[in-house]
């Protein structure tokens, strides 16, 4: 009995439905996030194509942004790069992405998803994930009715990429060697 | 933590959305153009019915946001505040500063210039002693304040007495946007500091943060030359908890600084503010503060001071009646109990306390979905003239999506405080100067009317005019014969003053932002018959315009450039030239645990003057300031 009804409780804990809660303003500052982050961080060279290579803004799973992501795209380009958004059916396709973000909650599938990207040179961004194995490099997170995110510097690191100290300063926590901060 | 931070704006109905980026803001592509920093600071929440954003609010707010504070490299409140385009800021020395909105600048350590409220986190800071603020007590790291609201024109129905040309209400960051830890040094041509910040979690709902600080501020030079012996030392240290339960926030703060100025001046200022707010499902909220202020200023030399223990509680409920009245109300009472050391300036009673009790109620009602009419009175029961009402009218009609025009009219106060009816000055042994017993408070009715118009993506436009009537503004007069003293205080002055101010905001590129104001003001005081004395002087002296323009730019690699430029018209009562000075600032951010600033302040000039007080002042200098960071 007590083992069946751990685990529930602990997803009930930490896996609120959050998703559903979120108003069409913080989805909008996300979108707008994914298109600014682009200037604080670095990508090794080898993460395009070439030169002539589009930034991609890829969305894995479900998108609750949908438009959104669009419209802030729409004429952006990024170190020379023309900024276009990508959909991604399948994780496979993930070649070419300089940022993935992770429309999805369930921790199982994020961890997997996760993995398959660890030390590949994208930026991994979730969206309300829990601490842990399953939050991106950039985690979204609504705090003091704002949206705010943290950032594992030490996941960005092993893949080679990057993160400027301003956007480091502006992060609710920072996961360095290890620690968080 | 924001609901308590922004404790009395949710009373204003504008709170949560008070953040500057909520100007702009709403589709996408103005997000998108808005800076990294005002993307985190967009409140996102649709729960809070009685905020809305600042372009729908019927009165003359500026916010300065923590962005615009970093960048600017002011370090003192006094310089924040000269980012607020509706203010007038002179500075007198190192540490002393004169602000006023709307008027009444007026010299003499600032004792009158008594017509603003300053609320740091919703504890007041003007002296009841004399209903001025010592700007040289108020020291707050830039980093850890959140944004300040600048209201020009009245508040009291809300604030209460003293929020007569203003309010400048100061809200510092919670204890969760103040973790990790930093280590800062600077330098210049006139003083050093070094402050040491450390903020950090217990447990998920539990955080804190503290700090330390020092700063050394040299003296600057007279117009003759000579040192005017006002340099400066502040220690000065604080400590705040957040705890966020549920629906709840609760926070404890408390500071302690204990500044002295050269030769001789010490000073202590403590404070400890807790508050509680609790939200409801239904958007209902309820909230308490409740604090303690000592304020302690004595002269080495005999020259007397004062010590003040402030006391205060209050509460409030924000509810929406229906769907189309927002109710705000609430009281409070405050102590203050204050012992003066009788020198050459008394006070008789020397030693006393005071009680101002408060309730207040405000309705929004929205009319129809464009047009809201907010009506609202405050009652305050005053130590020396009793029973004082404020009550304030305001209607606002969102003639489209982007344009507000708004219109108010409302009737404040300045109370009779001990300077007013309990002085007795002495110069040697004869009675210059006495306070009266029968001062009435200064009144004014102002009329106000203004329009905020949102154009386009990162632009946005605002303008707000004023017509206020002035009556028993305070007055030397003649002592009646068989009086103990020569002078008394008096309310021999009345007037009106009208003006406008303006202010604009325009996002060139997603990099580069401009940012412009201006204000102009005419003064038609008039002593009543017989009154006179003194001049004006004492009461007024303001320039007829100001205007400023400042350019903010995010350059690649961690590097941001500002530069501020503004001018002062000329003062009348004594004359001082107009002047325009300069201010650049450059920063960059190393690596992501060092920051490196340089700000360079009234670049334009060796010296200027700003204010001229009993005849002479310091010159303002130029200056350079290089300062850097560690984070941990």
């Amino acid at each position: 009995m007590r083992r069946l009804l751990l685990p529930i409780l602990a997803t009930l804990l930490f896996h609120p439905p959050a998703d559903a809660e979120q108003t069409a303003l913080a989805l909008a500052v996300k979108a707008a996030y994914l298109v600014k982050i682009e200037p604080f961080v670095t990508w090794p060279a080898a993460s395009f194509a070439g030169p002539g290579a589009p930034f991609e803004l890829c969305v894995a799973g479900q998108d609750p942004l949908g438009d959104l992501l669009d419209r802030a795209v729409a004429g952006q380009s990024a170190a020379g790069h023309a900024m276009r958004v990508r959909r991604l059916p399948e994780m496979t396709d993930v070649a070419g992405c300089q940022i993935v973000y992770f429309g999805i909650s369930n921790p199982t599938i994020l961890r997997h998803m996760l993995d398959i990207l660890r030390g590949r040179p994208v930026l991994t961004v979730t969206d309300g994930a829990a601490e842990g194995d399953t939050s991106g490099m950039i985690n979204f997170a609504v705090i003091d009715d704002r949206v705010r995110f943290t950032i594992d510097d030490d996941a960005a690191e092993e893949s080679g990429l990057g993160i400027s100290s301003k956007l480091l300063s502006l992060a609710v926590s920072v996961r360095h060697e290890g620690t968080r901060e | 933590m924001a609901s308590t931070r922004s404790f009395f704006l949710t009373a204003l109905g504008l709170a949560a959305a008070l953040a500057p980026a909520d100007i702009a803001a709403q589709s996408v592509e103005q997000l998108r153009d808005l800076s990294i920093e005002a993307l985190a600071d967009i409140r996102v929440s649709s729960v809070s019915k009685s905020s809305e954003p600042l372009s729908d609010a019927a009165a003359a707010v500026y916010v300065i946001s923590h962005d615009d504070i970093m960048r600017s490299g002011a370090r003192t409140v006094p310089d924040m505040l000269r980012l607020a385009p509706n203010l007038e800021v002179a500075q007198l020395t190192p540490t002393n500063y004169i602000v006023t909105a709307r008027g009444f600048n007026s010299a003499d350590n600032a004792a009158l210039s008594n017509k603003l409220l300053v609320l740091i986190d919703g504890r007041s800071v003007y002296t009841p002693m004399f209903g001025g603020v010592y700007w040289d007590m108020q020291e707050i790291p830039p980093e850890a304040v959140e944004r300040i609201e600048v209201i020009s024109g009245p508040g009291a129905t809300l604030w209460g007495a003293n929020a007569m040309n203003g309010v400048i209400n100061i809200i510092t960051r919670g204890s969760a946007d103040l973790q990790g830890g930093s280590i800062g040094m600077g330098g210049g041509n006139l003083g050093w500091g070094a402050d040491f910040r450390y903020g950090g979690r217990l447990t998920d709902d539990l955080t804190y943060a503290v700090h330390a600080e020092g700063s050394r501020y040299y003296a600057y030079k007279t117009s003759d030359g000579k040192s005017a012996q006002d340099g400066w030392t502040n220690p000065e240290g604080g400590f705040r908890v957040d705890w966020t339960p549920g629906q709840d926030t609760v926070s404890l703060q408390g500071d302690i600084a204990t500044p002295s100025e050269q030769p001789d001046d010490f000073i202590t200022g403590r404070n400890l503010t807790a508050s509680w707010q609790h939200k409801m499902d239904d958007g209902t909220s309820f909230q308490m503060l409740a604090y303690y202020d000592q304020v302690k200023r004595f002269s080495g030399n005999g020259q007397g001071g004062f010590s003040v223990d402030t006391y205060d509680i209050e509460a409030q409920e924000n509810v929406a009646l229906n769907g189309w009245n927002q109710l705000v109300w609430g009281g409070g009472e405050r102590a203050f109990s204050y012992d003066f050391e009788n020198t050459a300036l008394q006070l008789d009673p020397n030693s006393r306390t005071l009680n101002i009790a408060d309730i207040f109620a405000q309705d929004t009602l929205s009319l129809s979905t464009s047009v809201k009419l907010t009506v609202g009175l405050k009652l305050e029961d005053e130590p020396y003239t009793g029973i004082e009402a404020m009550p304030d009218a305001r209607l606002s009609w969102k003639a489209t999506d982007q344009i507000l025009l708004w219109s108010a009219v409302s009737r404040a106060v300045r109370t009779p405080t001990p300077i007013d009816e309990d002085l007795r000055e002495f110069g040697g042994t004869v009675d210059v100067l006495n306070g009266s017993r029968s001062f009435q408070p200064e009144v004014v009715t102002a009329y106000e009317a203004g329009t905020r118009i949102q154009a386009g993506s990162g632009a946005s436009l605002s303008l707000s005019s004023y017509y206020n009537v002035y009556d028993d503004l305070r007055t030397l007069e003649l002592a009646p014969a068989g009086s103990p003293s020569v002078l008394v205080w008096g309310n021999g002055m009345k007037g009106e003053v009208h003006g406008a101010e303006l202010w604009g905001d325009l996002a060139l590129t997603s990099w580069w932002r401009l940012r412009a104001g201006a204000n102009w003001q005419h003064e038609d005081l008039r002593f009543e018959p017989g009154s006179g004395l003194g001049g004006l002087a004492l009461i007024a002296d303001d320039p007829t315009y100001q205007a400023s323009l400042r350019s903010s730019m995010t350059l690649g690699g961690g590097v941001d450039f500002n530069a501020a430029l503004r001018t002062v018209g000329p003062l009348p009562h004594p004359a001082v030239p107009a002047y325009t000075e300069l201010d650049l600032t450059l920063g960059w951010a190393v690596s992501r645990t060092v920051d490196l600033s340089v700000a360079g302040t009234n670049l334009l000039h060796p010296y200027h003057l700003e204010f001229i007080e009993e005849g002479q002042s310091d010159r303002i200098p130029r200056s350079l300031w290089l300062e850097t960071r560690c984070r941990f």
